[in-house]
């Protein structure tokens, strides 16, 4: 048996939404275009390379893991992400827990000491479920992301700002989703980094831009959990 | 239409040989805490092992092998810049007795200062204690300063001194309690301390830039943990003493008894996930006073979270606090002591205290 090292680990989540509309607004393409080079950026990071682990779900009419948590640099080819159905937050909260779940319980009995997860999430619109219940169950688990939120092009600020527990951008109306969506990208890449290095520091771990160029932040309103 | 493609990825890395132990051409003798002491045989000089990777002085490998081992420290990616200030503090040691104690202290700056070209915010302090009717202390601190503090190397490294410097005057008005006074008088204690740490001297010595009325205490704020242990001579050294210590924040104490570490303050819960909030020295109004009575043969370590949190995991000795456990049951030297703290591991990026005093083996 291999011997516990207690490694601490930074576990980040990117949530990304593929529902139709993503397409003609240039959304997919701009998650697809930032990936490789978000991935570049990251691998660049020793920190980042040590100490964190990467994962992408895209969502639409169902939720898919199109990464699994990963070291930066056991990755050659990053995913991309494809338009297809409606916006079904519902799928995405449930597919997180399960594979949150499934991650930092296999983690720990490795070894690794874990941070509370991060989840980046990034929509273009207005949810098609009833999103609450799935959402509530993440939110109660013992391991509980902290959550980001991006919105572009037509994205309800007033959803996002429920489901965000650390921060809440949405773009203006006059950005489109393909330039939002390269400006988010970039941000998670500095966030990640930034928290990584900074893992001593604080409760929360995740360092956040206080604005991003193009982007209104929203205050917090937390949906009440159980 | 098919999805673009699926992530792939690749194995993990290949792990390095462990280190190339020690020392060539010694021979062992034996020192008064039993342990095995090497000097070079008649003949022959004693040659130095090398260091393993980089150029630099890295110790045993944890894991698989960090990314910041890939290349020599020299190396053109700038992963160990030198600080601003050029007191990085890269390496600082103290070895040493005091009457029948040993200690051995460290610290070591951290690969993700090294990578920002930051100074090791980390600090120690040692001192001893003599009183009138002859009875020696040693008295030693770890300050690790809060990261999100501007001058917390600073801060740490006057905090250490400034807790000594109190800690003596408290050890000479009450040699006979000076424990309970601690715990009592706590509140005190800490306010005195702040008092003295927040009246620095602008610009001196590496000193913040700003008047000491002006600055907030978070900027230079640090934790602390103290321990003061008594020295004993004759009969008395062959006993249990008590050994006192403070703690402010999350710098961790351990006892060492029989190859095994027992955390002197019990780990956090964060139900279920790891957190590094912590409380700091400045301003704080209690602190955890303690007291643990170490047997012959025993140790005490004080350190930072950079080397503590690795040695146990979930109450669990892990693979670095077992080999450590058993290669610091009895002293070591200086230069072992500081590659034993030089271990590689992935995530163990902070900067890195240790400061271990031993008692003398009961076969003394």
């Amino acid at each position: 048996m291999q011997s516990m090292t207690g490694q601490e680990l930074l576990l980040f989540y990117m949530v990304c939404d593929e529902s139709g509309s993503m397409g003609p607004n240039g959304g997919i393409q701009a998650i697809n275009t930032a990936l490789p080079e978000l991935h570049a950026t990251l691998a660049a990071d020793p920190l980042v390379v040590d100490k964190s682990r990467l994962a992408i779900i895209a969502f639409s009419d169902n939720a898919e893991v199109i990464l699994p948590l990963s070291k930066v640099t056991d990755v050659s080819d990053m995913p991309g992400v494809q338009e297809a159905g409606v916006t079904n937050y519902g799928q995405a909260f449930r597919l997180l827990r399960t594979t949150i779940e499934h991650d930092v319980e296999s983690l720990k009995q490795q070894g690794f000491r874990v941070y509370r997860p991060c989840v980046f999430f990034m929509s273009d619109g207005e949810p098609s479920d009833q999103w609450e219940p799935e959402y509530q169950n993440l939110m109660n688990h013992r391991y509980h992301p902290g959550i980001v939120a991006f919105g572009v092009d037509g994205a309800e600020p007033a959803i996002l700002a429920r489901i965000a527990t650390l921060k809440c951008y949405v773009g203006r109306d006059t950005v489109g989703a393909g330039r939002a969506l390269a400006s988010v990208m970039s941000s998670i890449g500095n966030s990640i980094i930034s928290s990584t290095s900074n893992a001593h520091d604080g409760p929360a771990n995740i360092d956040l831009p206080p604005v991003i160029d193009g982007f209104d932040t929203v205050p917090l309103m937390p949906l009440d959990t159980l | 239409m098919k999805r673009p493609s699926r992530g792939r990825t690749n194995g993990p890395d290949v792990a390095l040989p462990p280190l190339d132990p020690g020392f060539v051409g010694l021979a062992a003798l034996t020192d008064v805490w039993g342990a095995k002491v090497l000097q070079p045989v008649a003949g022959q000089e004693a040659v130095p092992a090398s260091p393993v990777t980089g150029g630099s002085l890295t110790g045993q490998l944890y894991g698989e092998k960090t990314t910041f081992s890939r290349e020599p420290w020299w190396g053109s990616r700038g992963w160990w810049k030198v600080a601003e200030s050029g007191e990085a503090n890269d390496i600082r040691t103290h070895v040493g007795t005091v009457g029948d104690l040993a200690m051995a202290a460290t610290s070591l700056r951290g690969n993700k200062h090294r990578l920002a070209g930051q100074v090791n915010e980390d600090s120690y302090a040692v001192s001893t204690i003599t009183l009138e009717d002859g009875c020696q202390y040693l008295v030693v601190a770890v300050c690790d300063g809060m990261g999100s503090a501007p001058y917390s190397s600073f801060g740490a490294r006057l905090s250490a001194h400034t807790a000594l410097a109190l800690l003596g005057e408290v050890l000479r008005a009450f040699p006979e309690g000076y424990e309970e006074v601690l715990r009592s008088g706590q509140t005190a204690f800490l306010a005195e301390l702040t008092r003295r740490v927040s009246e620095y001297r602008m610009h001196e010595f590496d000193a913040p830039p700003v008047r000491h009325g002006e600055i907030a205490l978070n900027d230079i704020q640090s934790t602390l943990t103290f321990a003061i242990v008594p020295s004993l001579i004759g009969a008395a050294s062959a006993g249990r003493r008590r050994v006192t210590l403070g703690i402010v924040g999350d710098s961790p104490a351990f006892c060492l008894s029989g190859a095994a570490w027992t955390p002197i303050e019990p780990a956090k819960d964060n139900g279920g996930v790891w957190s590094s909030a912590t409380a700091g020295l400045l301003g704080a109004t209690s602190m955890v006073v303690t007291g643990v009575d170490l047997g012959p043969g025993e140790a005490l370590l004080v350190s930072s979270d950079g080397i503590g949190n690795f040695l146990t995991f979930n109450g669990l000795p892990t693979a670095l606090g077992v080999d450590l456990a058993h290669r610091w049951s009895r002293p070591v030297g200086m230069l072992e002591f500081v590659r034993d703290v030089a271990f590689e591991m992935q995530s163990a990026d902070d900067d890195r205290t240790a400061l271990m005093v031993w008692l003398p083996g009961s076969s003394s």
